[in-house]
């Protein structure tokens, strides 16, 4: 009797911090701004969600004179899940497009979203698996944010040759030659081409 | 017998702790309601111009304004039914910032417009029902600051 009673105690104390929900789901790691910009990006692509619009919060602050570090709001979105919402109840689009934060903290770029369960209920109950799927869906983003460095595969969408050089065979590359100069161009490249016939200038497509 | 009446007596506190815990802030979040509705019956292009208006009289800046479905189809394309306009106040934008990074969540502010058969309904996410989840004093005023004046914006774009 007193261990079962000892073991209920215990499990009702685990419980209640399980069910104490944390109202962010957050990832961070050490690297400079830009290419942590860079991984979520592609950690929100790769999850199919397209990216809709960064929002330099920092850039917006810096120009009316205030001291900001590196702080953007990332927005994305899936286009099949928007039609569903927007057929099913079209006052849950307030949450979306869904959205994370980046900022800095020392040496860390931090990013996080706000928890989505407690929009569960809130709406038309038929969008509630909608929500979990958001919510594991930023999840696994955040996760794949924080393995770093992550290895995105290229391939060429077309070399500059110069004029008069014949199109060259399949061209031989390398990922390190590739460079992604904008995340909101997610999805392209630029870098060069190498093949035997030399070297040029050429477009990457994920 | 004895020790076990203790561990009955530990078993029903740790209940009663855990039951705050569980239910208190989800009870506290609830009170607040998470959105800020209201209805008009201007066309969608008329609401958009008078809800700029609006925020700009309430001294904040327009940002920008978007289809739901924007850069998810081709330009010219989009749903119309739902517009996002976005707009800030700096000065306020700094102090939230300061007092908790992690405010961007619901920054720049937004309203929703939604098309509906014979209105629009103007939303926001009512601030105050978030700032109890990130526990900040600080966030707390500002957010009922924020909540006043979303109220406030909708009002005047409504009529």
């Amino acid at each position: 009797m007193k261990r079962f009673m000892a073991w209920l105690t215990l499990l009702c104390l685990i419980s209640a911090s399980a069910l104490a929900t944390d109202p962010f789901l957050t990832a961070s790691k050490l690297s400079d701004y830009r290419p942590a910009l860079n991984d979520l990006s592609i950690a929100i692509n790769n999850q199919g969600y397209t990216l809709v619009k960064i929002q330099p919060i920092d850039q917006g602050l810096r120009r009316k004179g205030y001291e900001a570090l590196d702080y953007k709001v990332v927005f994305f979105a899936n286009r099949d899940q928007v039609d569903k919402v927007l057929t099913a109840s079209p006052e849950a689009s307030v949450v979306l497009p869904l959205m994370i934060i980046l900022y800095r903290n020392g040496d860390s770029i931090v990013a996080s979203a706000p928890s989505l369960d407690r929009w569960k209920g809130v709406f038309n109950k038929t969008l509630d698996p909608m929500i979990d799927r958001w919510q594991r869906d930023i999840a696994e983003i955040l996760r794949e944010y924080e393995r770093q460095p992550l290895v995105t595969e290229y391939r060429v969408a077309s070399c500059d040759w110069k004029k008069g050089q014949s199109h060259p065979p399949v061209p031989q590359y390398s990922a390190a030659s590739v460079s992604v100069p904008d995340p909101i161009q997610a999805g392209y490249a630029t870098g060069s081409c190498t093949t035997s016939a030399g070297t040029d200038s050429a477009e990457w497509q994920r | 017998m004895r020790n076990s009446k203790s561990l009955l007596w530990l078993f029903v506190f740790a209940i009663g702790l855990s039951l705050p815990t569980v239910g208190g802030g989800e009870e506290a979040v609830r009170q607040v309601s998470p959105l800020i509705t209201v209805t008009t019956t201007k066309s969608m292009p008329q609401a958009l111009a008078d809800l700029k208006d609006a925020i700009i009289n309430h001294n904040y800046v327009f940002i920008r304004q978007q289809d739901i479905d924007s850069r998810l189809t081709d330009t010219g394309t989009e749903n119309g039914q739902v517009k996002l306009v976005y707009f800030c106040k700096f000065s306020m934008l700094d102090q939230a910032l300061k007092a908790d990074r992690r405010v961007g969540v619901f920054l720049p502010c937004k309203i929703t417009l939604i098309q509906k058969a014979d209105h629009i309904e103007m939303i926001a996410i009512n601030p105050k029902a978030i700032s109890k989840q990130l526990n900040e004093e600080k966030l707390n005023k500002l957010c009922e600051r924020l909540t006043q004046d979303y109220s406030d914006i909708l009002e005047e774009a409504r009529l």
